[in-house]
């Protein structure tokens, strides 16, 4: 050992050869970790696309649901043709009702419920939840549904997780498989009252002194805000960006004096009556909105925390259906088309908004920011992202453990 | 003695170091960005093929076209791969209904044709030579062969 140390102390070649090693040892903690970052970075694109195909493939399964609506409408048109013609005929003996007979059929296979939209997983909707699970597998993403490979046993966090038609509904209703629809009922014939009126303000930026008024339709949440319902004032309009607050009073869309008279209750009731009347299946929401949001995650082999881990990748995937009406008239409009949406990380403060009006659930910390997003797993705490917190939502009791490895 | 003479002048050492040394520096040098570059053009071909594919999805041209779609998306980084290594095997994508459902009820093929079950798509494996320079060519002179698996359904099939 002294004539080691005396070498590589004392002699130039042997200091020559202590630089050399020197210099292999850091080149190769860089090829390891380009390799390792580089390997991450092919992990990362092919989960955004696994993702991108999944969400892809529900949409195609959703807009084939689509289609099958206006054939059922058309056979619902028939159907009305046929009673018509039969109790015309038999001068109102027999009415073969069939087009109730249509409707139950639809009612059952699109998940449609007498209230507008309710979620059945005996339904076509099912189909597409079910297919999504099939692409994402084929995709090589994690799939932990109960099966046959698991021992039906339910994980935690299952994924994939798919939110449809999340801008239009609740979280709760979200998760379930749906399709947006609704009868058509007679009260939609009738004109509704004018809605009340919410206005937000802010004061002139040119320091004017005046108060400068926006109704609801030119302001929108604010993306860079820590502020839980910090609304702005649209983007392309005058003031853009301004932040606003909402006017304490809302005005009134109808006079009150009117909605309470006989008048006004009887319209309602009358509005009431006339939903019972159902016509043909039709969108729940004016415009129609029809979207399927898909979580999940891609497992790789790469190690982390001194190889105690593996490296998960998460994505989240959007697609939008764009077409034409269901009505029967509507058959020969083209068939729906499916529009990958980028998915934009400012929705994360909407979507956190989402948990927290679910009742009963803690409330949620800071708005995550960019930079939580690239980090593996939020930080532990009362948070809606907590499993025992999203079991608490279904009424399950999910016990806690330490961390949720691989959290977006 | 007269070999043990030039050992005992150290006139010059540094400059021998030196000319040993750099050599092998820029040579490590050189193979870490060949990597790098090697992990830029896979994200670009998984990323290539992924919109090639999602082209198809959204219906702008059938099966047989995502080579071509494939090799334009890669823009400016076909230099570094051999076109005619394009190699796309397909099979029908693993569905619950839809096409596969379609062949195996023979008696319902005429009724759902049209449109019940009218969604399909594909799954493919792709595979392409990269063609690695100047340093990984002399090592690897049939390049390095990229591969990758994805499928997806459309609508209508």
């Amino acid at each position: 050992m002294r004539k080691i140390s005396a070498f590589i102390s004392e002699s130039a070649a042997g200091q020559a050869l202590l630089a050399t090693l020197m210099f292999c040892f850091i080149f190769v903690v860089l090829f390891a970790g380009l390799y390792k970052a580089g390997l991450s970075y092919i992990q990362k694109e092919k989960a955004l696309r696994g993702t991108d195909m999944t969400a892809l493939s529900v949409g195609a399964v959703y807009a084939n649901g689509l289609q099958l609506v206006r054939y059922s409408n058309v056979a619902l048109m028939a159907s009305l043709i046929a009673d018509v013609v039969t109790y015309v005929g038999t001068e109102g003996r027999v009415d073969l009702n069939l087009r109730g007979k249509i409707q139950n059929i639809q009612k059952k296979i699109f998940g449609i419920g007498q209230s507008g939209d309710e979620p059945s997983l005996i339904s076509y909707p099912l189909l597409f939840w079910l297919e999504g699970l099939q692409m994402a597998k084929n995709n090589q993403l994690m799939c932990n549904w109960p099966g046959f490979s698991n021992g039906f046993n339910l994980p935690l966090l299952p994924l994939p997780m798919f939110l449809f038609n999340p801008e239009t509904s609740d979280l709760q209703r979200s998760l379930i498989p749906n399709m947006a629809l609704k009868f058509r009922s007679a009260a939609d014939f009738m004109p509704e009252f004018p809605s009340d009126k919410v206005f937000y303000f802010h004061a002139d930026p040119n320091g004017s002194g005046r108060i400068i008024y926006h109704p609801l339709e030119e302001v929108e949440p604010a993306t860079d805000s820590e502020h839980r319902g910090q609304m702005w004032v649209k983007p392309g309009l005058p003031y853009q960006y301004t932040y606003c607050k909402m006017k304490p009073v809302v005005t009134p869309g109808v006079d009150p004096k009117f909605k309470n008279s006989f008048l006004g209750k009887s319209l309602d009731a009358t509005r009431e009556l006339l939903k019972n009347i159902q016509f043909d299946v039709t969108h729940a929401d004016d415009p129609h909105n029809h979207t399927v949001v898909v979580c999940d995650q891609l497992p790789s082999s790469i190690s982390k925390n001194s190889g105690k881990d593996t490296l998960n990748f998460h994505s989240l995937s959007e697609i939008k259906l764009v077409g034409g009406g269901l009505a029967a008239w509507d058959i020969a409009q083209p068939k729906f088309k499916v529009r990958l949406i980028p998915f934009e990380p400012q929705k994360l403060p909407v979507l956190r908004d989402w948990f927290v009006s679910i009742p009963g659930l803690p409330s949620a910390p800071a708005i995550p920011r960019i930079g939580d997003i690239l980090q593996q797993g939020l930080p532990r705490g009362p948070s809606a992202a907590n499993p025992e917190d999203i079991g608490k939502m279904f009424g399950i009791d999910i016990p806690s453990i330490p961390s949720i490895p691989g959290g977006f | 003695m007269g070999l043990l003479k030039p050992l005992r002048n150290s006139k010059g050492q540094a400059l021998n170091e030196m000319l040993i040394v750099i050599p092998l520096l820029l040579i490590l040098a050189a193979s870490l960005s060949q990597l790098a570059i090697l992990i830029r053009e896979k994200v670009q071909f998984e990323h290539a093929c992924g919109l090639a594919v999602r082209q198809y999805a959204l219906g702008q041209f059938p099966k047989e076209e995502i080579a071509n779609a494939l090799w334009n998306n890669l823009g400016a980084e076909q230099k570094y791969f051999d076109k005619g290594s394009v190699n796309i095997s397909a099979q029908d994508t693993k569905t619950l209904l839809g096409r596969d459902f379609r062949g195996q009820f023979v008696f319902l093929r005429t009724v759902m044709k049209e449109g019940l079950f009218n969604y399909g798509g594909g799954d493919w494996t792709i595979t392409i030579r990269y063609r690695s320079f100047p340093l990984l060519g002399v090592l690897l002179p049939n390049g390095i062969l990229f591969q990758t698996r994805l499928s997806v359904l459309r609508h209508p099939a």
